[in-house]
């Protein structure tokens, strides 16, 4: 009756893909939403090449930020739908393989997302990023795991709350800024916008927020399940 | 292939399970208060009483999902505190009052993956026996949004005894069955009784469970009021004189549970 940490990881993960892509509601609800905002975004604040580059730190993170709040709501909508999350928490799998599971799910469907979106923001404002794209895409998958790691174990302790849609965002928002704040200074360091040219101190910061929050979730999510 | 679909008992497993002035509050109401019970191996206990009378909060804590404000439970020797360590999960089966599958997966996936999750040697193999005993097996390939309530009642079944646990916790098992459904799931549920399991049970289908049950731990406002045999007057005849007699009150120092408390 052992079951073993790793494949516990790969079946969860397996499952959450399988039914996102069948239904698609995460991903179709999360994509409209960010592409709208973009394009919102980009008339709003197309200006000259120098502006564009200015703006486009802070537009691309709010993308990020709706983007994740808008992922790890849905985290547990669907487990939670039929009480299937109770079977899957009495059974004997580790209950952090689970959780790490649902954080990966939640980091491959935002970077799905700002796969196409970035792009489209970076055309619209026409900023060219094809120099700096290995660090930016390290500052993205260190942002968006940041979102995934602090909103994950959170939605599952919001689940049985009430007005759990409002309560998330109001406990994630704070916990999440250092992510925020280090991706805005990092992408402007990067694209040489802010007088701080150097954007490592700002990835290595969330490296450390990533990792002090992943272990820190993955230890207490077995004590949050406990009613 | 043959695989048993049976409760087989494994080297050093719990063989019953004992409260002991066992109480769970929610804030400042008490659903549960001092409930001492004993569910030994080999048996299936009817747990009956009122809207309110703290069944679901039992079968609650005897899932490990939730722990009592108050008492001890033990799993044979082991008690109930603090993380629940993974073999004693596995020897549980629940079925609540929702299905607990996933709507976008087919009978068989879903059968698969909890499977997988729960220890079970080759899902692939054992999912479709499953499938075809609990009379599913023409749609298993289907997925369960298309099910009615009575066909993913019977997966539900099938989820909660693919791995054979010991302990099986059933809140409301017959919900949306037909006729058909709740023979099948009486013998099916008997046979895992007959090879060794613990039953707990509360159903509002009193003659279903009657077919099942073999002793009775009736509820009223959080109380026990009677634990034991079901005695020659029948599990109907004595849920009814046992609720409709005040409640034994033992201690005065609790608050008593109110009706209105959610299970």
């Amino acid at each position: 009756m052992n079951v073993g940490y790793t494949a516990t990881v790969l079946w969860v993960l397996k499952k959450d893909l399988q039914t996102e892509l069948r239904s698609k509601q995460t991903l179709a609800m999360m994509g409209l939403f960010s592409v709208v905002m973009t394009l919102v975004f980009a008339f709003g604040f197309a200006s000259d090449p120098q502006t564009n580059a200015k703006v486009f730190p802070g537009v691309l993170w709010a993308n990020v930020l709706f983007v994740g709040t808008l992922g790890m709501g849905r985290t547990f909508a669907r487990e939670q739908l039929d009480g299937a999350f109770t079977a899957l928490i009495l059974s004997p799998a580790e209950r952090s393989a689970i959780l790490l599971a649902k954080m990966i799910t939640n980091l491959i469907i935002v970077l799905g997302v700002l796969l196409i979106v970035i792009p489209l923001l970076a055309l619209m404002l026409q900023v060219d990023l094809t120099e700096h794209i290995g660090l930016l895409a390290v500052q993205i998958v260190l942002g968006a795991f940041g979102f995934a790691v602090v909103g994950t174990p959170l939605a599952v302790m919001a689940t049985n709350a009430r007005f759990a849609e409002v309560l998330l965002p109001m406990v994630v928002f704070p916990l999440v800024s250092p992510v925020l704040i280090a991706g805005v200074a990092g992408t402007g360091a990067l694209l040489g916008t802010t007088i701080e040219s150097d954007p490592y101190p700002w990835l290595k910061l969330n490296l450390a927020f990533d990792t002090l929050y992943a272990v820190g979730g993955l230890y207490l999510f077995e004590r949050m399940v406990i009613e | 292939m043959s695989v048993p679909l049976t409760f087989i008992p494994r080297t050093g497993e719990f063989t019953e399970i004992t409260l002991r002035r066992v109480s769970r509050a929610f804030d400042e109401h008490y659903a549960l208060v001092d409930v001492d019970a004993t569910l030994p191996a080999g048996t299936a206990t009817a747990l009956l009483g009122p809207n309110g009378a703290g069944k679901s909060t039992l079968i609650s804590l005897l899932s490990t999902r939730s722990r009592p404000t108050e008492g001890e439970i033990r799993f044979g020797e082991l008690p109930l505190k603090g993380i629940t360590p993974p073999s004693l999960r596995a020897a549980i089966g629940y079925v609540g009052h929702q299905t607990m599958l996933y709507r976008d997966l087919t009978a068989r996936e879903n059968l698969i993956f909890f499977g997988r999750v729960s220890g079970v040697s080759d899902p692939e193999a054992v999912a479709p026996l499953w499938l075809e005993r609990v009379g599913l097996s023409m749609d298993m390939d289907r997925p369960v949004d298309g099910f009615s309530r009575g066909m993913a009642q019977r997966l539900s079944l099938a989820r909660a005894l693919l791995h054979r646990p010991r302990l099986l916790l059933l809140d409301e098992p017959f919900t949306g069955l037909d006729r058909d459904g709740v023979k099948m799931a009486v013998e099916l549920l008997q046979a895992q009784v007959e090879a060794g399991a613990i039953m707990a049970l509360c159903s509002h289908d009193l003659v279903a469970t009657e077919a099942l049950a073999t002793r009775a731990l009736i509820l009223r406002k959080g109380r026990v009021v009677h634990h034991g045999a079901i005695g020659e007057e029948g599990l109907t005849a004595l849920y009814h004189r046992c609720t409709e007699a005040p409640p034994a009150r033992r201690g005065a120092r609790r608050r008593a549970a109110s009706a209105e408390v959610a299970p």
